[in-house]
């Protein structure tokens, strides 16, 4: 009998030894392995593939640098990216979403670029409560449903309007036209541009011409556009279209007697140049930074990074993704865990680094400004063929007053 | 130019693995001879036919050419060995013309424009009313003209053998004639091995030097037309459609 | 909504529909006579509309200069067709030499699986970069409006391609073969062709057109990995437009499609550019469903 005891005694303790020991293996690999970050992002059509491809190259980025800038988060935690293809399809973002949640155990998600994608995750978003941070999404109802676990470092339409309308104004642009893709952003900066304007009671006459993204004739749009004698072309064209207008605007006869303007940071990469030698010049475009408006240490590190890997500078694509995941990473060392909803709590209230030197916020503000941090919007003007873009011409800078 | 031996040994094959719709059939053509192989449906006539000329990879058994063996080659092998098939049916190109109906018949001879252009003469010698149209696109030729053409066509590089899969089905009896006279024409023509399928029994016979009676994929009795006269093989053929064997 | 357009400029757009017409027909007809001939549809004929302008980009921008973009269009040409001789003995093949019971879905699956392929492959070797080989040929004038000088040459070279397919098909011994392989597939077995070697050829050639469309287009329209889409698109709304299996539908149906496109851009809305070809596309299948030239199977 006494050895018996003996025995189930050795046993008891022998089992709760290595409960113990197991347990604490358990504690610590939970603590050493690796966070994971998610990112929905177009890598396949029907959704646009060079916006995802440049949006996962920021992401990766972001990731590198969080791991062997900051050495991770959490006391050495390396990050990891887990990248999930949306394709710009609604559904399949949804699809995406849960996966990265439920099975690769995303605290965080981002790398949105179709707003209509976003739309739909922020749904999923909003019942899960894994928080989503929007990377090039313009529409409105991404963050104006004022869904706690969505944010947004994106350039919005009223504050690209804005930017460019104080610049229409000052340069006394009394005739626009605006060549735009029937995408959200096309037709919403077409909308916000006519709105304000009408807020702002301006005086300026527009003509709107739109056109399917796959489309590669444009020349009728352009046609029509020079019927309207504008003094100003806003190119709201998003990859090939942006290019198939410079090209068939100078065909048409209306470009470089008119004015032009690219909405976005296109020809700020070097193939501007080998696509556009010489209608390249003279173009107006917008950009989110210049010599004149440096990057943080973080941007600096990315545009180097970047440069030697890439052999381009870092388009806007690139810069908010990789700010997006600098972010979530700043969020999970504030909220001192991995947990979600933790995070949710620490972007909503925290100030963050990002690739510029704006501090980034996401406040408690109205409609779509709601949880939305936007970089600055700078116009910049190449005056002369091969132009490197630092070196272009800086109009003005452009922020939100808030 | 003299006809080609063709010898079938214990030849099996069907569409189905494990199915085999032609069972052990074992037959000689002699050169320039006509054989005739007659039937009720299923025999397996027409899939005899088609395994010769290379649709079909038997199963078993072996196929040969003035001795040598073909059952492992295809169509377009066989046929540049100088063996023609006219399948059941029309086998023309309906938007080409007569004559380009007739020149894709000279196919293997492509290469030798001299040659082809001669062999067309010929044809056209043996075959008038085609000459007369060579021009038509060939789904504007008459039933019979059509027939005509089918024929012609196979003929056009001097086949040493010719597989004929039941010329007559669905034609009116002045049809078929014509179409017998058309085969006999090419006979007489090249000396040219005939292995004939027909359901028209009388018409076959009367053209065969050798009869061949196939029933349920089997061969169940040959012998030459004087012995498979038309009464014997009618009775031959009652036989296997009552069941009983032959 | 109705844009005011002198008889001048609708003359011009008439032109630049037609000319457009031109190489819309070069991307249909591949699909159409591959279809005749193999009685397959390829689902992919974009993707080697793609790959034949970033083998245009390729040799024009690495080995020959824009000036010799002509030199460069038979190898762009050759080399497609070599690829799809290849494609069509690895991957189609198998449906025409037994085991394959379904051929219509095996194709179809076979297909739609290689433009995905071809698709994202393409764009992950690519990135996200848009290219042009450029052009040094001046533009143009066509009344008031100013067209590409490689718009007007791809319409030019467009048509002598066609004329040269229309030579192949009449007055070679390889086309003959063709046109009779699309009219009875038993019978040019029986005539002694090898089919399986014709198959191969005649995608080949299909799929050579669709690239010669994209290398002639590259300095117009940009090569990029989803250059085809719009080109599978438009090949299939022709070959409707103008019959399956029909040649002369293909080309006939291309230049409908060029003028349909253009001509509501230019009297309606510009906005609708792509849908102006699907109304017409309804509108013959209400009339005519078999299409311009499509005819119901015809057997002698």
């Amino acid at each position: 009998m006494q050895v018996h005891r003996l025995v189930w005694a050795a046993m008891a303790l022998l089992v709760v030894t290595a409960t113990a020991c197991g347990q604490n293996r358990l504690q610590s690999s939970s603590t050493t392995q690796p966070i994971t970050v998610g990112l929905i992002t177009p890598l396949s059509p029907p959704g646009d593939v060079a916006s995802g491809q440049l949006i996962q190259r920021g992401a990766e980025l972001g990731v590198e640098y969080v791991n062997s800038q900051l050495h991770g988060v959490l006391g050495g935690r390396k990050l990891q990216l887990a990248v999930e293809d949306s394709a710009g399809k609604n559904d399949q973002g949804v699809n995406d979403y849960r996966l990265l949640v439920t099975e690769k155990k995303a605290v965080a998600v981002t790398g949105f670029f179709h707003s209509s994608v976003n739309i739909a995750v922020n749904e999923v978003a909003h019942q899960i409560g894994v928080p989503t941070i929007s990377t090039q999404g313009s529409a409105a109802d991404i963050t104006a449903k004022h869904y706690p676990e969505t944010f947004r470092t994106h350039v919005i339409d009223p504050i690209r309007v804005s930017a460019w309308l104080q610049w229409i104004q000052e340069r006394g642009f009394k005739r626009v036209a605006m060549v735009a893709e029937t995408t959200d952003y096309g037709v919403g900066l077409v909308d916000e541009t006519q709105r304000q304007a009408r807020a702002k009671g301006l005086d300026i006459a527009f003509d709107a011409e739109m056109f399917d993204h796959s489309a590669t004739d444009l020349t009728p749009q352009l046609l029509k556009v020079k019927a309207f004698d504008p003094d100003l072309l806003i190119n709201i064209g998003v990859g090939t279209p942006m290019d198939l207008i410079v090209d068939q605007a100078r065909e048409v006869g209306l470009y470089p007697q008119v004015p032009m303007l690219v909405s976005y940071d296109g020809p700020v990469r070097p193939q501007w140049w080998q696509l556009h030698p010489q209608d390249g010049n003279g173009v107006y475009f917008i950009a989110y930074y210049s010599p004149r408006e440096p990057l943080s240490n973080a941007g600096q590190w990315l545009a180097r990074r970047y440069q030697e890997r890439y052999h381009e500078p870092p388009v806007y694509s690139s810069l908010s993704a990789f700010g997006d995941v600098l972010v979530i990473a700043e969020a999970i060392q504030r909220a001192n865990s991995a947990d979600p909803r933790k995070i949710t709590a620490a972007l909503a209230s925290g100030s963050f680094s990002s690739w510029t030197k704006a501090t980034v916020s996401f406040p408690n503000a109205p409609g779509a400004y709601y949880h939305t941090w936007s970089p600055p919007v700078l116009i910049l003007h190449y005056t002369q063929p091969n132009q490197d873009w630092q070196h272009a011409e800086l109009i003005e800078t452009y922020s939100r007053k808030t | 130019m003299s006809g080609a031996h063709l010898a079938i040994r214990e030849l099996s094959a069907g569409y189905q693995p494990g199915i085999d719709v032609v069972r052990e059939v074992t037959l000689d053509l002699p050169p320039g001879r006509v054989t005739a192989v007659v039937g009720p449906n299923g025999a397996g006539k027409s899939t005899l036919l088609k395994t010769v000329f290379g649709f079909l990879r038997p199963r078993a058994g072996q196929v040969t050419l003035d001795g040598r063996p073909i059952h492992s080659l295809g169509p377009h092998r066989i046929k540049g060995l100088g063996v023609g098939y006219v399948p059941q049916g029309l086998n023309l190109f309906p938007q080409l013309t007569v004559e380009e109906n007739l020149r894709m018949g000279g196919w293997t001879l492509r290469r030798d424009g001299r040659r082809l252009r001669a062999r067309l003469d010929q044809v056209y010698d043996l075959f008038p009313a085609l000459r007369q149209h060579r021009r038509r696109p060939a789904h504007e030729l008459s039933g019979g003209q059509a027939r005509m053409l089918a024929t012609a066509r196979e003929v056009v590089p001097e086949p040493r053998l010719l597989l004929v899969d039941e010329p007559t089905a669905g034609l009116s009896p002045a049809l078929s004639g014509q179409v017998y006279e058309f085969l006999a024409t090419v006979r007489r023509a090249l000396g040219t091995s005939l292995l004939l399928v027909d359901q028209q029994i009388q018409e076959a016979l009367e053209i065969a030097d050798h009869v061949v009676l196939m029933d349920l994929g089997r061969v169940r009795a040959q012998g030459p037309r004087a012995e498979m006269h038309l009464a014997r093989v009618r009775a031959l053929i009652q036989r296997c459609l009552e069941g009983v064997d032959g | 909504m109705w844009l005011a357009v002198s008889p001048g400029l609708l003359a011009q757009f008439t032109l630049a529909g037609l000319m457009m017409g031109v190489l819309y027909a070069l991307m249909a007809l591949g699909i159409t006579f591959i279809y005749g001939v193999m009685k397959t549809i390829n689902w992919a004929m974009g993707e080697f509309y793609m790959i034949g302008s970033f083998v245009q980009y390729l040799i024009v921008s690495h080995l020959l200069g824009p000036d010799l973009w002509w030199l460069a269009l038979p190898a762009t040409a050759a080399s497609v067709f070599v690829l799809g001789m290849l494609v069509q003995r690895l991957l189609l093949r198998p449906m025409f030499v037994g085991g394959v019971e379904r051929r219509d879905e095996y194709a179809t699956v076979i297909t739609i699986a290689l433009l995905l392929l071809l698709r994202s492959l393409a764009a992950v070797i690519n990135g996200p970069y848009q290219h042009t080989p450029g052009s040094h040929l001046p533009d143009v004038t066509l009344g008031p409006l100013s067209v590409p000088g490689a718009e007007v040459a791809a319409a030019v070279v467009g048509v002598l391609v066609l004329g040269l397919f229309f030579l192949l098909l009449h007055r070679t011994w390889p086309g003959l073969a063709l046109r009779a392989a699309a009219q009875n597939r038993i019978g040019v077995q029986t005539a002694g062709v090898d089919l399986l070697r014709l198959d191969m050829v005649a995608f080949g050639i299909g799929v050579s057109l669709a690239a010669v469309a994209g290398g002639l287009l590259a300095p117009v329209y940009l090569v990029y990995p989803t250059n085809g889409a719009v080109a599978t698109t438009k090949g299939f709304e022709i070959i409707v437009i103008g019959g399956l299996g029909s040649i002369w539908g293909a080309l006939v149906g291309g230049l409908l499609l060029g003028l349909a496109e253009a001509l509501g851009s230019a009297l309606i809305a510009p906005a609708y550019q792509n849908a102006y070809g699907f109304l017409l596309l309804i509108l013959l299948l209400l009339i005519r469903p078999i299409g311009l030239f499509g005819e119901r199977a015809r057997v002698v």
